[in-house]
């Protein structure tokens, strides 16, 4: 008896499959973590139900999930608008701290009204962070470096300049404490109608928006899409790689600067040493899982934003070790991508006889 | 049909998702015959045979060989029957020597080791000892018995194109098959090498091996085969003896329709030149001279045939004058402007239109729509809003849909859903020539336009060319088909190791010194007898080639 596989492209996806796997393997993934919740003695359902439904109904929760999306979601944008052009940006995460240190630098030092203010350390924070994501799409565009690599290696860079920065010439504050000084009210970005969620989640939309509106609509987009899918039919069709490589990392250089600063500004209130938040790596699967679009990746991050905070609200409420909430949002993920296989491919599995005359030929070793 | 079939395939039915790419076929062949198979891109050749080949599982149908049913479920069972294929993209590895390349895949245990050992021990030195000696003898005898000039300790990167094409053919003999299916395997051949091609098929046929021949062109199926099956959109035509047909009924029967052979060529008046390129010299990535200091003129209404041999300079020629890389030295003008050194997109921008050789890598973007690759040169014009802030993907689908149905590129249903990899050979480059010639270009340069083209769309493909030259467009036109070269230029250069041996005139071409020139086999000299207005331009240019190209021999 032999086990057969038999896998085949899909020509059309059903629609159902579309909208259903997310669905199927999110159930799926949970239910394999449940073995693990049952051997910690706790109720699997219990424990959902605080992670998910807890989360999306309370508005404290929905606050949360939101602020915590911010990030996510400009990040997973700097990993996305790359991978349109067909470039991995692995250093989401060094440009983000780059640029919250930049905004926090001008938030410190400049005197303006908030009106003013948010906007310039916006500003900063952008810029450094373009900088900062120039440099390897430079080094690609004219020489052909690995910008996987060289995001990737910048990233330790920039976690060191950092370590200098605010333990050094930045540090500031009462005591010695390795922080920068408590960010002026006026460099503080507001609460949005007392939701508790801060504005910066608008910056978030207004820059899926942009994403999509040039990916979607201008020229430019259409220079990425073409150069993502094949850059030496689009040189010979006289686009301009050297152009659109900078373009996309500049632009998701600064859309991670933006995460950055408004996590400094939104939520954090100060720049501390410690400062790592790992937003940066998680982009790079909220970019994979919403490759097809601005808006999915919207999705993408707003569904990671909510498996964090329900993770978090259920270690707490039901003393589940931080380990193992880490475990469920890990298989979620992977279930999510093995499901990306499964909608374009059928797999067929079957017992056959095993027909075959030769088995001899194929151990050798009984010859 | 006094003798029983050596192979019959029967009714083989096989569909892909929406396509039935084999209607209940049947196909037999002799032993001892050189069958041919004919048929325009998709119209099924390549799935029978990898059915044959256990590649693909049929939907239904037998496969009989020898009297046998064979169930076939992957090559090695086809390589076990008795079948071997050679395929069209040669499967070698080119650091490994020949004798390496023929055992790849196979075990067999180093000569002293083969006798004494346990049953064990043997199993284990046939997995990991590599004996080389008798392999090698056999390949040797082989390659005598068939009249092969291959050494079996040479590195396949040493070989050329011919040679490496019979280590293929021998890969499949030293697994003792009595069935070999030859893959298009002219399409990488000089006309040369083919000929031998076809002395060391006739060997092998005289030795009794059936030999299935894929081809789609017609001359080949004249010049070789005993039979022929033609294929049509998946469904068999017939199978008839060479012999009693003719070359208009063979295209007949593959397209369904009459083919003009003979194109109408009517005279243009030619103006003033469109390009102008002087002592062009480039180097290829290992830093080996290509071209080695090219002059050519082309003006407008006139089509200039460069034949050659591929690997002489063609690609980096085409390349140049269509604006991607910059030469080493020499200026590029352009309607009298120096474009030496310009970017692709002022190329672009001043009206030159290139068909790439290789379609997939630089004509189009596999992944992306139909529409995405028919407008890619375009999409900066003014009628797709060139003028405010976004792109007009409508007009960018009316304008692809417009392409589409003046080229008759077919299989698209949806401009915006199809994709160019989804098309087949020709119409993809029917799609690119469209994109190429619909926005009038000053300069067109073709590089290899109808290479692994069906007849039928190397029809449309010529005539849209000669179309084009009437409306005033220079062309300069790469081909390494000869026939092509001669009835579509107004003036033939030979190209060889990057220069110009050897000029003519389609009326003049004398075929076998051209094709000589081709292999570098004679100094360049050009004929008397020219019209003035020939002469005259061989003075400015293809003379001047031809005189370095005389000197440098």
């Amino acid at each position: 008896m032999n086990l057969a596989v038999d896998v085949q492209a899909r020509e059309n996806v059903p629609p159902w499959l579309v909208y259903g796997t997310p669905v199927f393997t999110v159930i799926a993934a949970l239910a394999v973590s449940a073995v693990a919740l049952v051997a910690l003695e706790v109720s699997p359902i219990e424990a959902y139900s605080v992670m998910f439904v807890e989360t999306v109904t309370d508005p404290f929760g929905i606050a949360e999930t939101l602020k915590k999306a911010v990030p996510l979601v400009l990040t997973g944008l700097a990993v996305y608008l790359p991978l349109k052009a067909g470039l991995w940006n692995i250093g989401a995460e060094g440009q983000l701290i780059l640029g919250g240190i930049a905004g926090t630098w001008v938030g410190l030092n400049v005197s303006l009204p908030w009106f003013a203010l948010l906007p310039l350390m916006f500003l900063g924070a952008s810029l450094a962070a373009a900088f900062w994501a120039a440099v390897p799409a430079w080094l690609r565009a004219k020489w052909d470096i690995n910008e996987i690599i060289t995001t990737l290696l910048l990233t330790f860079v920039a976690l060191n300049l950092k370590n200098y920065l605010i333990r050094g010439p930045m540090q500031g504050g009462t005591g010695t404490f390795p922080q920068t000084a408590r960010l002026p009210e006026a460099a503080r970005i507001p609460e949005l109608f007392s939701t508790g969620v801060h504005a910066g989640v608008l910056v978030a939309l207004v820059m899926v928006g942009v994403t999509w509106v040039l990916l979607q609509k201008t020229r430019l987009g259409y220079e990425i899409t073409f150069v993502g899918s094949n850059h030496e039919a689009a040189t010979q069709a006289g686009m301009s790689k050297y152009k659109v490589y900078l373009l996309v990392f500049v632009l998701g250089g600064a859309f991670a600067g933006m995460a950055g600063i408004s996590e400094i500004a939104g939520i954090q209130g100060r720049f501390r040493a410690g400062f790592e938040p790992g937003y940066g790596f998680t982009a790079i699967v909220i970019a994979l899982l919403g490759r097809n679009g601005a808006l999915k990746v919207l999705l993408a991050g707003l569904f990671f934003a909510l498996i964090t905070v329900g993770g978090t609200s259920m270690e707490v409420a039901l003393g589940i070790p931080a380990a193992l909430t880490e475990v469920i949002q890990a298989l979620i993920i992977l279930f999510l991508i093995t499901a990306e296989f499964f909608k374009n491919y059928r797999v067929s599995v079957g017992l056959e006889r095993d027909t075959s005359s030769t088995p001899a030929s194929a151990t050798g070793g009984d010859a | 049909m006094t003798e029983a079939p050596f192979l019959r395939m029967e009714e083989i039915h096989k569909e892909f998702p929406g396509v039935v790419a084999n209607d209940r076929v049947d196909f037999s062949v002799r032993r001892g015959e050189i069958h041919g198979l004919l048929g325009e891109n998709g119209a099924g050749k390549s799935t029978l045979m990898k059915i044959l080949y256990g590649l693909y599982s049929p939907d239904g149908g037998d496969i009989w060989l020898d009297g046998t049913r064979l169930d076939l479920e992957s090559p090695q069972d086809a390589i076990d029957a008795g079948i071997g294929m050679v395929h069209q993209h040669f499967m070698l590895i080119p650091r490994l020597s020949v004798t390496e390349n023929v055992v790849l895949g196979e075990r067999e245990p180093a000569g002293r080791f083969r006798t004494s050992m346990g049953s064990l021990l043997d199993g284990l030195v046939s997995r990991f000892s590599l004996g080389l000696e008798e392999p090698a003898d056999r390949i040797r005898d082989l390659a005598g018995q068939y009249g092969f000039d291959v050494d079996p300790t040479a590195k396949i990167w040493q070989l050329d194109v011919g040679q490496q094409q019979r280590v293929e053919i021998l890969k499949a003999l030293y697994r003792d098959v009595d069935l070999l299916i030859l893959d298009e395997p002219t399409a990488v051949l000089t006309p040369n090498e083919a000929e031998r091609l076809f002395e060391s098929l006739e060997r092998l046929a005289e030795e009794g091996i059936a030999i299935i021949f894929i081809t789609h062109k017609l001359k080949e199926i004249d010049a070789i085969t005993d039979r022929v099956t033609v294929l049509r959109e998946g469904a068999k035509v017939g199978t008839v003896d060479t012999a009693d047909v003719t070359r208009e009924d063979l295209a007949e029967m593959m397209v369904g329709r009459e083919v003009l052979f003979d194109l109408e060529k009517d005279p243009v008046e030619i103006g003033d030149p469109v390009l102008q390129a002087r002592g062009l010299r480039a180097r290829d990535q290992r830093d080996i001279e290509v071209l080695a200091g090219v002059d050519l003129t082309v003006r407008a209404g006139e089509v200039v045939g460069i034949a050659g041999v591929s690997g002489n300079g063609q690609k980096q020629l085409a390349e140049l004058v269509a604006g991607l890389g910059d030469p080493t030295d020499g200026t590029i003008e352009l309607m009298g402007t120096d474009l030496t050194g310009a970017s692709p997109r002022e190329f672009v921008d001043h009206d030159v239109s290139f068909v790439p050789e290789d379609r997939l890598r630089y004509g189009c973007a596999a992944d992306l729509s139909v529409m995405h690759n028919a407008t890619m040169k375009d999409f900066r014009q003014a009628r797709f809003g060139a003028n405010r802030p976004f792109l007009d993907y409508g007009e960018l689908r009316e304008y692809a849909e417009t392409l589409v149905e003046e080229f008759d590129v077919r299989g698209v249903q949806d401009v915006r859903a199809v994709t160019a990899g989804d098309l087949s050979g020709g119409n993809l480059q029917k799609l690119i020539l469209a994109r190429e010639i619909y926005r009038d270009p000053d300069l067109l340069v073709a590089n290899q336009p109808t290479r692994g083209v069906d007849v039928g769309a190397i029809e449309f493909i010529r005539e849209s060319i000669l179309e084009q030259r009437e409306r005033g467009t220079g062309v300069v036109l790469i081909s390494e088909d000869l026939d092509e070269i001669v009835d579509l230029s107004d003036r033939i250069l030979v190209i060889y190791e990057g220069e110009f041996v050897h000029e003519t005139t389609p009326e003049e071409a004398d075929r076998e010194r051209v094709g000589l020139a081709m292999t570098g086999g004679e100094a360049a000299a050009t004929d008397g007898g020219r019209d003035p207005i020939d002469a005259g331009r061989a003075a400015t240019d293809g003379g001047g080639a031809a005189d370095r190209g005389a000197d440098g021999r």
